[in-house]
């Protein structure tokens, strides 16, 4: 990739916000994900645009020369639903172009009975899941849809290379890297295949089976491969926002109990690996994460960022003054408040956040009502012209 | 016979286990305990509540509590209908998931709470147009309506529910709730509710006031 100097700057200062020493101005991170293909002026349906990698990318580019934001959580690449309508009839993605919506049916992709399975037998297993998904999958549905995750994966990366030499924006952490992105092995159950109710069962009815499908997952899964990862990363220069990004959605339900026992271990296992290696972490956080801030308070600086949703981070700063913060613009002030109101939202945030702090929005905004236009230009124009 | 006190604390602590085992044992000894159990199971979920509210116990657990307490109305079902415990007069309610939102585990729990609490709710599910919320609301003369919603989406929804109770002329004679994880303060003005939660234990509360004067 050729990377400009302007780039280089940009990265010096996220890396000097992350280990909070003074920078120049605010740091302005986009949470916006599908409002960006409604607020743009080519007037296109959702179901349009998301099956036109050429759009997604023009209302990417305009988006990012009209608001001009640092870095981006979505390239327009996310929830690419190509390689899921290939898979055939029971595509779980549901586009509704009167409401400008995007929903997904709920599927329970595994008994309570097959973590054994899971964790023996996992090709066997993937397979029954694949098919309770997609009923009518078949090969050549199948070799089709692996054409279209193919040119997804190519849509991506194009993008993530794009945003870097054309507009020096920043790459949250490099997609390209296997191991860049993990999860804590409990979260793709309640995520991805028993969801948050079944979950809730199988914490007290099944126990023992999740926790040997957990342990087996970190010790075979995710812990070999950050090792893997971090050994590649060796001597490399770090180009991103962060080395690693991890996401965090189902510490939102499970009580503290569960969280020591589910949740924490592994999660701590991984942090500490990261950490002792000099590499930083985003953490995107759904949900609130104060319940639980005292498990990250031993951590030096400039390791950790985390973007949050629910939390009030100025309150959560007196509990973590360790960690970088992004988040705070509030999505109800963008829907409804006046660019005053939003303006003065943001020099309240700078004043008592200071350093360490990323100004980002507190929602994966997506629907047309989370944001006026008028509110975020305004944002973005003090932000661009704001300097310390 | 089954000590109504070990129940009400089985349940307080899910101890499924035990919770079954005594309930079918009134079963077995003829069922004459079954109102009286019902009772206890409902005490246990005001200790389920009371854990949530000192932050023992979080949405799993209460979602593991709703799931306990239907399992008790299966068990007890035959010997609550036979039975001649009369109770006195329940506050209905409209609980729903608004229009353009499909999500139902947060409006589910806060029925189970609800339920708990003496309250019949009448849940009228996921993705429910204004429309057919103002008709349930006129053929039930229902006084609190609590609108349920996970997106951002919803809250437009929210919004043009309350405007059709408004323009319906029953805006004045309901108390509106909105509930889940985008609603605040902010969003309960844009609204026009009365009162917003994050959690099932306040809805209640509110509930619990707004039949009070009723």
């Amino acid at each position: 990739m050729n990377l400009s100097q302007e780039y280089h700057d940009n990265l010096q200062r996220v890396r000097d916000c992350t280990n909070f020493k003074h920078v120049d101005r605010i740091i302005h991170l986009s949470n916006f994900y599908t409002w960006k293909i409604l607020d743009s002026d080519r007037h296109v349906k959702l179901s349009e645009a998301m099956t036109s990698y050429e759009t997604l990318e023009l209302i990417q580019r305009e988006f990012q020369e009209k608001y001009k934001f640092d870095v981006h959580m979505d390239l327009n690449t996310r929830n690419l639903i190509l390689p899921s309508q290939a898979m055939g009839t029971g595509s779980h993605i549901m586009i509704d172009d009167v409401n400008e919506s995007i929903n997904f049916y709920d599927h329970v992709l595994m008994g309570q009975d097959e973590y054994p399975d899971y964790k023996n037998h996992r090709a066997e297993m993937n397979w029954k899941m694949f098919n309770r998904k997609y009923p009518n999958l078949d090969k050549r549905h199948f070799l089709d849809a692996f054409i279209k995750q193919q040119e997804a994966s190519a849509f991506s990366g194009y993008m993530g290379r794009m945003m870097v030499e054309d507009y020096a924006c920043l790459g949250v952490y490099d997609t390209d890297v296997a191991g860049g992105s993990v999860q804590v092995p409990f979260e793709r159950f309640p995520k991805y295949y028993r969801g948050i109710k079944e979950i809730s069962f199988d914490m007290r009815r099944k126990k023992s089976d999740m926790l040997d499908c957990l342990d087996y997952i970190q010790e075979n899964e995710i812990i070999p491969g950050l090792k893997k990862t971090l050994a590649e990363m060796e001597g490399k220069e770090q180009l991103y926002m962060a080395d690693f990004m991890i996401a965090m959605l189902a510490h939102g339900t499970i009580s503290q109990k569960q969280w020591d026992i589910f949740y924490w271990p592994y999660l701590k296992e991984y942090l500490d690996l990261i950490v002792a290696a000099g590499k930083t972490v985003v953490i995107y956080l759904e949900n609130s994460i104060m319940r639980f801030a005292e498990y990250f308070q031993d951590y030096p600086k400039g390791h950790i960022i985390m973007i949050l949703e629910l939390d009030d981070l100025v309150e959560l700063r007196k509990k973590l003054p360790n960690i970088c913060f992004a988040g705070g613009m509030t999505a109800a002030l963008l829907g409804n408040g006046t660019p005053e109101q939003c303006v003065d939202r943001v020099k309240y945030l700078a004043n008592e956040l200071g350093d360490g702090f990323i100004l980002s929005q507190d929602k994966m905004m997506a629907f047309r009502n989370d944001c006026r236009r008028e509110n975020l230009e305004a944002v973005c124009e003090y932000v661009n012209n704001f300097r310390w | 016979m089954v000590s109504m006190e070990a129940l009400a604390e089985a349940m307080g602590e899910l101890e499924e286990d035990t919770v079954v085992e005594l309930l079918e044992q009134v079963m077995e000894e003829g069922g004459k305990q079954a109102q009286e159990a019902m009772d206890a199971c409902q005490k246990g979920m005001d200790i389920v509540g009371s854990y949530f509210e000192e932050g023992e116990y979080f949405v799993s657990d209460l979602i593991f509590a709703g799931d306990l307490m239907s399992q008790a109305v299966g068990i007890l079902k035959d010997a609550l209908i036979s039975g001649d415990g009369k109770e006195g007069p329940q506050t209905s309610l409209i609980l729903c998931t608004v229009q353009n939102d499909l999500h139902d585990i947060g409006k589910n729990i806060v029925r189970s709470m609800l339920e708990a609490g003496g309250f019949h709710v009448i849940d009228l599910g996921i993705d429910v147009a204004p429309g057919t919320i103002v008709d349930k609301v006129k053929e039930t003369d229902v006084k609190i309506v609590l609108l349920s919603g996970v997106l951002t989406l919803a809250i437009n929804s929210m919004k043009a529910t309350v405007e059709a109770l408004k323009e319906a002329g029953l805006r004045d004679y309901c108390h509106v709730l909105i509930g889940g994880a985008p609603v605040s303060a902010e969003y309960c003005e844009v609204v026009g509710a009365d009162a917003w939660a994050h959690n099932p234990q306040t809805t209640v509360q509110y509930c619990k006031e707004w039949a009070a004067v009723s």
